[in-house]
């Protein structure tokens, strides 16, 4: 297809349908065509995002999300749609230049492949949309095939490998498994659920930093995880097993909650993970705490828009503090977040190895 | 993890290390800079989940309100000034619950002993540790009081061991060198030089710490960030609005100490400075200072040769009819106080020797823009003939500060077509498209950075000295010599043509870049 290709008939998107090696002269042409009706335009791109999904639908999901993000990460965005190679394979190819409705003619560009062909194949694909020499950060829309060779070749050309784990299939199993694929990555991992449970370990730290729960970090002796989504609660309770240097002694399933005993430096700590309804992450997560004054409670809430921080100590006031979910609107699956990150994230790796653990009980 | 090392929860990529507790008190709680930037910025910071879990605040002035009508009365201006809108009312709520209010005079010890009796209690109640942050958003005529009352009644300063105590003390610092000094004595024999943070809002900015990154980041630059490559450097810090109901303030002002001591000077340090070897605030602090002490003085009639002050008589600011400066409130009807100064200064050192260094700013200009503008000197030999490179001029690095916070280079690119002509082309970076996220306001910045003791982008004493020592003979000489006709620019214009004939005097052909 040349480059009067026909606009916005293909698939149900809204993108100018293009020859793959077209590519980059549809877009230069949209953008001049831009400009001649509004002026220049500024072509801004902090990295390269490179969306895997295995069908239309889940093409169409990933677009609308990062369509959020453009503002916010201007990229260039590559949607793969990896699709079975059955039958006659090929590459097809959509294009656009979006523009941002505020900001000084800022633009980015999309490009939705549509691929069937040989997984080994994929890489081959990617490589000639991105840009030169901006970071190349690739999502994984749903389950990546762990063992899979397609997984290891698009994972090799990426800077950061991000996924969202409340999408795998079975959330639990294919934590231990993405657990186990991550210490062969040079890529370094993301996922989206550990970006949502900023806040909430924001609001669990902070009161360790100060009277009278600073000396008691040490002295945590229960953990309730309310999680909506299950690797949520893992990872949460993997993170403090990590940086309190808990030892997992003995877990099992109770129902469909984990139930585990950790072996801590001043004791023992038991831990529920529990599932629950709701819209957000977690809902609420309690901490009970040994001080030298008693027992003391932590809890945080999720009400609608904002977290509830609770301490109660002995013989103090109960303080009661509320905070923002920031970003939430633009960002709701966190992942304008993690194209932030550019180092390894070291505290990950490690709440993930132990909350792998924990899953696999 | 070593439980006691500090928090190990608290480490990592994502989760941001909060401020240790924290009871702030605020002289001048009802002011104007209370209500538009000190509580906005600290509600940002509890809804961003910045502030300390253990924060409480008094403010203190003389009007007579509740704990209630203080809460009221800052949540009406946090609804009017915060950056993000609308309000979250649990957030809110949550904050306020921590804010209250001491009616009283700064000159009377009862206030002392009352904000003293609140802190305890905070220290007790909200878990504020003894840490105790005084910031002094008052008029510079009651400083004093305020520093010697902290002193005498106990409540922070020298001698306090039940945590750190801080004091921030806004600009002006002092009205010229010998009240600067009277002042630091005075703020020095209460609190230590290293907790005294004295703030300008500049330094916060996103887009001035983006200088030191620009410089201190970017290998290419370095080799020519020099008097050999460089002609001249221009910075620019211009406003649209005229006094806005300052005219008592202005009056004992002018451009001189509301922009040139302090802001103006802070970002000349910055942009040549030598690299500091670390980014430790000690390190960063010396070489501005350094680079202060070596902008040489301009002194006696030099003074009339290298500065340009203007005042604006009326005239048209974004289609609108502005009046005179000297026709507005609280303005004395023959004012010969400058809201306009430009003025050229050398930096006797080896990095910039013979470099000058522009600084203008004005009040009623045409728009508001602050920058600083590197202008190289032209290329030694241009091959492509007269007509084929009219549209050209040398190279320029524009380092936008406000509004488009930024950053454009001028370069020469070919005109498309058979024939090789050249002209000047623009390259711009602006934040606002590279990282679009809403840029945090200065206040919020400092703020936390006073609450985790980091006085990097604070300027020390001997910094504030230094521009005094760079400013005061203009003011002598002022003060001796007859002023020019005032007023001598419209407002809506870039200030007065002697402005234009000062940056061309060495050099025909330089000349102010149009923000």
């Amino acid at each position: 297809m040349t480059d009067t290709a026909r606009r916005g008939e293909a698939q149900g998107w809204a993108l100018e349908a293009v020859a793959p090696g077209e590519i980059e002269k549809a877009l230069e042409r949209q953008r001049r065509a831009w400009e001649g009706d509004q002026g220049a335009l500024v072509r801004a791109s902090v990295a390269n995002l490179v969306v895997v999904c295995q069908d239309r639908a889940g093409g169409q999901q990933a677009l609308a999300a990062v369509e959020r993000l453009g503002p916010r990460a201007p990229s260039r965005c590559v949607v793969l749609i990896a699709a079975s190679p059955e039958g006659r394979q090929g590459v097809r190819a959509w294009a656009r230049v979006v523009q941002q409705d505020r900001g000084p003619g800022m633009a980015w560009d999309e490009v939705v492949v549509h691929a069937t062909v040989d997984p080994r194949h994929l890489t081959a694909v990617v490589l000639p949309l991105l840009l030169p020499e901006l970071p190349v950060f690739t999502f994984w829309w749903g389950t990546p095939p762990f063992a899979h060779e397609a997984f290891d070749e698009l994972a090799s050309v990426s800077d950061r490998l991000i996924v969202d784990s409340a999408a795998f299939a079975d959330p639990p199993a294919d934590l231990a498994r993405l657990a186990k694929a991550a210490s062969a990555l040079t890529a370094a991992l993301s996922d989206c659920v550990w970006q949502r449970l900023t806040p909430w370990r924001e609001l669990l730290a902070a009161p360790f930093g100060g009277p009278p729960l600073r000396s008691a970090v040490d002295r945590v002796r229960w953990l309730r995880v309310d999680a909506v989504e299950p690797t949520a609660g893992l990872e949460l309770t993997g993170w403090f097993a990590s940086r309190l240097g808990w030892a997992l002694d003995r877990a099992h399933l109770s129902g469909d909650a984990w139930v585990a005993r950790y072996a801590t430096e001043r004791g023992t700590c038991e831990a529920h993970i529990a599932q629950s309804l709701g819209s957000g992450t977690l809902t609420r997560v309690d901490l009970q705490v040994d001080t030298d004054d008693g027992p003391a409670s932590l809890r945080v809430e999720a009400p609608p828009g904002h977290l509830v921080a609770t301490v109660e100590t002995p013989g103090q006031a109960t303080t009661r503090r509320k905070v923002g979910l920031t970003h939430l609107v633009t960002d709701p699956a966190g992942l304008g977040a993690e194209l932030e990150v550019f180092g390894r994230d070291r505290v990950f790796e490690q709440a993930l190895l132990r909350a792998a653990a924990l899953a696999e009980q | 993890m070593t439980p006691g090392d500090g928090n190990p929860l608290l480490v990592g990529e994502r989760v941001r290390a909060t401020p240790p507790p924290t009871a702030m008190v605020v002289f001048g709680g009802s002011g104007d800079l209370a209500h538009r930037k000190i509580v906005p910025a600290l509600y940002n910071l509890e809804l961003h989940r910045l502030l300390p879990q253990n924060f409480a605040m008094v403010g203190s002035s003389r009007t007579e309100f509740t704990d209630e009508e203080y809460r009221a009365h800052m949540r009406k201006a946090v609804e009017e000034f915060s950056r993000t809108q609308p309000i979250q009312k649990q957030v809110w709520e949550s904050f306020a619950s921590r804010l209250h209010y001491i009616a009283g005079s700064g000159g009377d010890p009862d206030t002392y002993a009352r904000v003293g009796d609140l802190l305890d209690r905070f220290d007790d109640e909200h878990g504020t540790d003894g840490n105790r942050l005084f910031y002094l958003s008052l008029i510079p005529r009651l400083f004093p009081d305020a520093i010697r009352g902290i002193g005498k009644s106990g409540i922070g300063g020298r001698g306090w061991d039940r945590g750190w105590s801080r004091v921030v003390v806004e600009k002006p610092f002092g009205h010229d060198l010998a009240s600067a000094r009277e002042l630091q004595a005075l703020v020095t024999e209460v609190f230590p030089e290293r907790d005294v943070f004295r703030i300008d809002h500049y330094l916060g900015k996103e887009s001035v710490q983006n200088i030191i990154a620009f410089r201190f980041a970017n290998g290419i630059f370095e080799p020519v960030w020099n008097h050999r490559y460089v002609d001249h450097v221009q910075v620019t810090v211009a406003e649209s609005l005229g006094i806005e109901h300052r005219g008592n303030f202005y009056e004992t002002a002018g451009a001189v100490r509301d922009i040139i001591q302090n802001h103006a000077l802070q970002v000349l340090a910055l942009v040549a400075m030598e690299p500091p070897a670390t980014f430790e605030p000690e390190d960063v602090r010396n070489e501005k200072a350094k680079v202060l002490k070596a902008v040489r003085r301009i002194e006696g009639e030099a003074v009339d040769r290298a500065v340009v002050r203007g005042q604006y008589g009326e005239g048209w600011v974004n289609g609108e009819q502005v009046a005179a400066y000297r026709d507005e409130p609280n303005v004395a009807t023959g004012s010969t106080v400058e809201t306009y100064l430009a003025v050229e200064l050398l930096v006797d050192n080896w990095r910039w020797a013979g470099t000058p260094f522009y600084l203008r700013t004005g009040k009623r200009l045409p728009k508001r823009a602050t920058e600083v503008v590197v202008q190289f000197k032209a290329a030694p030999h241009l091959p492509f003939g007269e007509a084929a490179q009219d549209g050209l001029e040398p190279n320029a690095l524009v380092l936008r500060i406000q509004p488009d916070e930024g950053i454009t280079m001028k370069i020469g690119a070919k005109v498309p077509g058979p024939s090789m002509e050249v002209r000047s082309v623009n390259m711009d970076f602006s934040y606002g498209t590279s990282f679009a996220d809403d840029l945090p306001d200065a206040y919020e910045r400092l703020l936390l950075d006073v609450m985790v003791g980091d006085p990097t982008l604070f300027p020390r004493w001997d910094s504030v000295e230094e521009a005094w020592h760079v400013v005061q003979p203009i003011l002598d000489r002022w003060a001796e010599a007859p002023p020019p006709d005032l007023p001598n620019y419209a407002a809506g214009e870039w200030g007065p043509k002697a402005a234009d004939e000062l940056i061309a005097r060495h050099r025909p052909g330089r000349r102010w870049r149009r923000p």
